[in-house]
């Protein structure tokens, strides 16, 4: 159903420890959250299971979003299916011969195993030429024996990935006619079908990691739509794809490879949302949770996208990403001495488990968490909040002392302070790398704060970095959920040029963006969805010669071939801080092709929490900020209201997070639901 | 010095290197060094010439040599140095490895006090010479290798001197790529610039001296720890460089392990020769230091870890050649002497021995005319597998262990270049045997579409990637060309010189394998059914 008319909404984002809910009810307004135990093996059990929580009918509502992770897992735990490679004679080693690097830059041991072992990768013949032209045909025998091969190994994926695909995908597309006039019910992964670009190594990870996972999320997410259906839920649930937009999870399906990032992209588009309506036009999205914190920068509404990701060693996977920098900081980042007696912190995490010394799981190594509880940043009060029981406050104290504070010669105070000064900067150097490698200066931005852990650090960073304005979501340990919700539908298509812009006629473009609006509009249509709110392009071009391409990002009914080299040489200058004489190529045209969502008003939220009842009384304790013990005003988030402020050093709980308030900060909850953090002069 | 402070600089000068390789990249036009990272950024300490911190991203072989060029450079205009020069040079006697990577130091000044050096380094793919993208196998002194640049201004007051650089472009068969990538380097020096005065702003200058020399002192000391965990002793290792079918180049090392430091001597090792392995020194060094950190990848990149090394090398040897001998073919003999230090390395600590690698910094250069009369001269890299280790079968198609640099897209390489790939794929039987196999090497194949001129300069096809620790040799570099004369190179050969190929042409690489760790019979029954039905390898190579 078109999503703009949805209004009873659940947003599901699966974590690799917690699957977090946030439902909202259009007939009685209230926001419903809850938080579950991720089920590691169908993790559609804690989907259904989270909604129930909601106490939401499932008859009732209009739309369930959902963030998911069962990609990413088959992947890293090496549980995806049996299935077998198709490649150009001579190049069916590509695949795990890479692009000739190794793990680390420093050490020459250990090895690689790929997804596809050499005896399941096949060769067949035919030849297309870079320019596209067939410099060998494929024949009828090659394809018989490829067959052949291909049933006496018994696989249930294939991945077909023939070199210059690309530019002319005739052969490929013969052998997946021949494989699937041989098995029907064969998964078949074909490149050019998944993103036709340059680049055999890239194309054939991406295709043999779609037939590695493509079989599992088609299974999970039928297993989901019949339990939501059995629950009474009547409409196909939305996926957040990679690329920030969402899709029903029947097109997902044809292009599993897109899921892969799901969860945290969906974060994002919350930050998009909470800083827009907070009114920062460039704002750098933060994510911290347990063991990483996700860095991501967004400009005027827009997030970059990437091409070129990983999902591991030698596995890169070519789908539209949104461009985000990853660093091990977070809560359970474990601070240690290093060999050169220099404190560390991370990337070493203690995860979920044994977790913080301070959480009694048996975890003895000190984490940015423990460090937090020795300086009194996470009261009692915020734990009644959290819902946590079991914790050791002492423990905290005696791992930093024995770890960090007796080697080096301080305080234990003094130890705490410096774990957080360290994973602070860590973080902070992560966002100003992000921010230089766009050519864009830091300070000019908002910076929003999520995740379990973001709101105790958003201070920090800001401090560090200069940032004068720090706008904390409205569940900030739900985020991601609330961010499936907020997505709009979206398709990403990619068309190889490789052209001089001084060749690229006005009907060449409008061929491609016709072709991409047709294709987006048809999506929208098998989704129920009759119109096209947005088509923008990102023209990804380089001077010639050059092998990084820089985007121009344009509107597709603003585009101006004239204007091209104008704004391509503006967009190089804000990323390389010159520009060159030389003719400029045009390498490919991505669209996107968006149909807007209402998504959740984030006012809504914001009454919403407001309605239920604080649980404590704001108070005053001692917490150590600077280097002292300071009155520290303790106080539940619920209990604010609009416009009312706090100066800091402040503590304000609630019930998925802690946000601490350094002296010197001062937090106003808005009426946009935000808890906005402004420096005091 | 106070713990926290100590750590928060660490970790700032590190990024701030980092971000200098990000800028140079990013702006690069040479794909040796936009896509296989061959260049390196870092700051130098002034008063002791160390390395302070070095860009994450730089290319291993770098890892003393900014330290050697900075060395040199003051050492030469030190007293005439003043705040918004940069100096420019691609001297290898003074700075190390070859004419191809040029090097830009910049003085960085706060309130009028000399503080650091910046230094960026950055391989470019043509600086004139016989050879186009040089490497010339038939080198014979380095004035057929390209323009030497002595340490020059490049920058005075702020400004570039254009006549300077009119004269270093105009010495390349490639101008606009070279002023380019020039001027990407010059953007890596000032972000670096820039982020050192934010520091010293927010801690001041008294404090950021204070952590280099503590950094130092403390690099010093983790070097020691390491070098204490082998028992005092002289372990040796004995490699061999082909210079040509018949003849070949030796090293001798000796590492002598006292109280945790260690002396290097070279002793027996062969003179200098009229062709391009001959090594400067400061490529010896840092090919050493280089081992070292592969051992003890912790190592930080800071001079204190140099401290503990002496070096004896007799004079006249081709590891300590003198100007004018020709060193183009650095990466190959550099590469050798890693080699070396790691066969007496695992003597001393088996425990974190790896077999040895195809390990030849071998390229094939190609160049010609294209359709439309224009020309173009690429290289393609050697690839080949990485040796056992202790636990796991060796890497494939592994970078050059002194370097980082990727293969490129073959696809790419048939747009840029008139040729077409017929294959590139592992080659069976390539890997040395052991209870933990060294990788397989690899086969490249290609075909000319126009007539051009190919030269290659390998290694390891006379002298195979040694096993450790009982494991096997591996299989040997064989290069092949056919033109219209027949057959060049094969079996046992690692170059050929100018070989002129046209359409119908055939050039074709087999790459070594890495050598295997531990007694091939201790190998799990297992894996080598596995590799029997990957035809990784053959039932008769298991016998």
């Amino acid at each position: 159903m078109d999503p703009a008319a949805s209004q009873s909404v659940v947003g599901v984002d699966v974590g690799g420890t917690f699957t977090d809910c946030i439902g909202f009810d259009a007939a009685t307004g209230e926001v419903h959250i809850a938080k579950l135990p991720t089920t590691l093996d169908d993790q559609s059990r804690a989907v259904v299971g989270g909604i129930e929580e909601l106490g939401m009918q499932f008859a009732r509502l209009d739309q369930v979003c959902h963030g998911t992770t069962t990609a990413t897992n088959a992947i890293i735990e090496r549980k995806g299916v049996k299935g077998a490679l198709i490649a150009t004679r001579g190049f069916r080693d590509i695949v795990e011969l890479g692009r000739r690097d190794r793990p680390n830059a420093y050490g020459l041991a250990g090895g690689f195993t790929p997804l596809v072992p050499r005896h399941r990768r096949l060769e067949v013949g035919g030849r297309i030429g870079a320019k596209g032209e067939e410099v060998e045909p494929i024949t009828e025998a090659d394809l018989k024996k490829v067959i052949e091969e291909l049933r006496a190994l018994d696989v249930e994926a294939v991945a077909i990935s023939l070199m210059h695909s690309y530019a002319n995908d005739s052969h490929e597309k013969r052998v997946e006619a021949a494989i699937k006039a041989a098995f029907p019910n064969m998964y078949v992964a074909r490149s050019t079908a998944i993103y036709p670009e340059l680049g055999e190594f890239e194309r054939s990870s991406t295709a043999v990691i779609a037939a590695y996972v493509g079989p599992i999320i088609t299974r999970y997410f039928q297993r989901l739509d019949t339990g939501l259906r059995e629950r009474g839920f009547k409409q196909d649930y939305m996926v957040v794809q990679s690329n920030g937009g969402a899709a029903s999870h029947r097109i997902a399906q044809r292009y599993p490879t897109t899921t892969i990032l799901s969860g945290p992209a969906a974060g994002v588009g919350a930050a998009t949302a909470v800083g827009n309506a907070a009114g920062l036009n460039k704002v750098v999205s933060f994510d911290m949770g347990g063991t990483s914190a996700d860095v991501c920068v967004i400009v005027d509404g827009k997030v970059r996208q990437s091409i070129e990701n990983f999902v591991g060693y030698r596995m890169p996977l070519q789908v539209p990403m949104i461009e985000m920098d990853s660093i091990g900081a977070g809560g359970g980042s474990i601070a240690s001495i290093d060999d050169a007696g220099i404190l560390r912190v991370g990337p070493r995490s203690a995860g979920a488990r044994p977790g913080p010394a301070c959480y009694g799981w048996g975890g003895t190594e000190a984490t940015v968490t423990d460090a937090h509880f020795v300086l009194g940043h996470v009261p009692k009060a915020s734990l009644a909040a959290n819902r946590i029981e079991r914790v050791d406050p002492d423990a905290a104290i005696r791992v930093v002392k024995k770890n960090i504070a007796d080697p080096l010669g301080m305080s234990v105070e003094e130890a705490a302070e410096a774990i957080l000064e360290v994973v602070n900067e860590n973080m902070a150097g992560t966002i100003r790398l992000a921010t230089v490698e766009r050519g864009l200066d830091v300070r000019d931005f908002g910076l929003v704060p999520f995740g379990g852990a973001g709101p105790l650090h958003a201070c920090a960073l800001m401090r560090k970095l200069g940032m004068k304005v720090a706008a904390v979501p409205v569940y900030p340990g739900l985020t991601s959920a609330l961010g499936t919700v907020m997505a709009d539908v979206r398709h990403d298509f990619v068309q190889p040029v490789r052209r001089l812009l001084s060749e690229v006629t006005r009907a060449d473009m409008d061929k491609i963006i016709r072709a991409h609006r047709a294709e987006g509009e048809e999506l929208l249509k098998l989704q129920g969805i009759q119109r096209v709110d947005a088509h923008d392009l990102a023209l990804a071009m380089f001077y010639a010669g050059q092998r990084h391409t820089v985007s121009v990002n344009i509107a597709a009914d603003q585009l101006a071939i004239a204007d091209l080299n104008a704004l391509f040489a503006e967009a190089y200058r804000q990323k390389n801080g010159m520009t060159l004489e030389r003719p400029v190529m045009l390498v490919s045209v991505q669209s996107s092709v968006i149909a807007k969502t209402k998504g959740l008003d984030l006012k809504m939220c914001a009454a919403a929490i407001r309605k239920t009842p604080p649980a404590i009384e704001a108070h005053t304790i001692k917490a150590r900020f600077m280097g002292k013990d300071m009155d520290t005003r303790v106080l539940d988030r619920r209990s604010m209201k609009a416009g009312e402020s706090v100066l800091g050093p402040a503590i304000i709980v609630q019930r998925d997070t802690t946000m601490l308030i350094e002296p010197g900060y001062r937090a106003t909850d808005s009426d946009i639901g935000s808890i906005m953090i402004t420096k005091e002069n | 010095m106070n713990p926290l402070d100590i750590a928060i600089i660490r970790g700032r000068l590190q990024q701030i290197t980092d971000e200098m390789d990000v800028v140079h990249t990013k702006a690069a036009f040479s794909p040796v060094v936009s896509e296989m990272s061959d260049r390196a950024n870092a700051m130098i300490d002034p008063k002791r010439l160390e390395v302070v911190s070095q860009g994450k991203t730089g290319l291993p072989v770098f890892v003393s040599a900014m330290q050697s060029a900075a060395r040199a450079i003051t050492d030469k205009l030190g007293g005439e140095l003043a705040e918004g020069d940069v100096v420019i040079m691609n001297d290898p006697f003074l700075g190390g490895t070859h004419l191809q990577d040029i090097k830009l130091l910049r003085p960085y000044y706060f309130g009028g006090k000399l503080v650091l050096l910046l230094v960026s380094t950055g391989h470019y793919v043509d600086v004139g010479g016989a050879s186009a993208a040089g490497f010339d196998p038939a080198a014979t002194d380095i004035f057929q290798e390209g323009l030497q640049i002595p340490p020059t201004f490049l920058c005075r007051g702020g400004e570039i001197r254009r006549d300077v650089l009119r004269l270093i472009v105009q010495n390349t068969r490639m101008p606009e790529s070279q002023e380019g990538d020039i001027r990407a380097q010059l953007n890596a020096l000032d972000i670096g610039a820039r982020r050192l005065t934010s520091l010293i702003e927010e801690r001041g200058v008294a404090q950021l001296l204070e952590a280099i020399d503590e950094l130092a002192d403390r690099s010093e000391e983790q070097m020691r720890t390491y070098l204490r965990r082998i028992p005092d002793g002289t372990y040796r290792g004995h490699e061999t460089i082909e210079i040509s079918q018949t003849e070949e180049l030796i090293i001798e090392v000796a590492l002598t392990f006292k109280n945790g430091a260690v002396e290097l001597d070279f002793a027996g090792s062969s003179p200098h020769y009229r062709g391009p392995l001959n090594l400067a020194w400061p490529t010896t060094e840092t090919a050493v230091f280089l081992a070292f950190k592969h051992y003890f990848p912790e190592v930080p990149i800071n001079g204190g870890c140099f401290r503990p090394f002496t070096f004896k090398c007799p004079p006249g040897s081709f590891l300590n050649a003198p100007w004018p001998n020709a060193v183009g073919g650095f990466s190959e003999s550099a590469q050798r002497v890693a080699d070396a230090v790691f066969i007496a390395l695992a003597k001393a600590l088996p425990e974190l021995a790896c077999g040895g690698s195809y390990g030849t910094g071998g390229t094939l250069t190609f160049s010609g005319y294209d359709k439309n009369g224009s020309f173009f001269a690429s290289v393609f890299p050697m690839c080949g597998g990485y040796g056992g280790s202790k636990g796991a079968d060796g890497l494939v198609h592994g970078p050059l262990p002194i370097g980082l640099a990727q293969f490129p897209k073959l696809e790419a390489s048939e747009h840029d270049f008139p040729l077409r790939w017929d294959a590139l794929e592992l080659r069976p039987d390539s890997s040395g045997a052991g209870r933990w196999r060294g990788g397989s090497g690899s086969v490249f194949r290609f075909k000319p579409l126009v007539p051009m001129t190919i030269s290659f300069l390998g290694d390891r096809a006379r002298f195979a990637p040694f096993g450790v620790v009982g494991g096997a040799p591996a299989a040997m570099t064989e290069i092949t060309v056919w033109n219209k004369d027949g057959m060049s190179g094969g079996p046992g050969n690692s170059m050929v010189k100018g070989v002129k190929v046209e359409p119908g042409d055939c050039v074709e690489m087999k790459s070594a394998g890495g050598g295997g760790y531990g007694l091939p019979s201790e190998r799990d029954p297992a894996a080598n059914t596995a590799d029997l039905k990957d035809g990784l390898v053959s039932a008769l190579s298991l016998r």
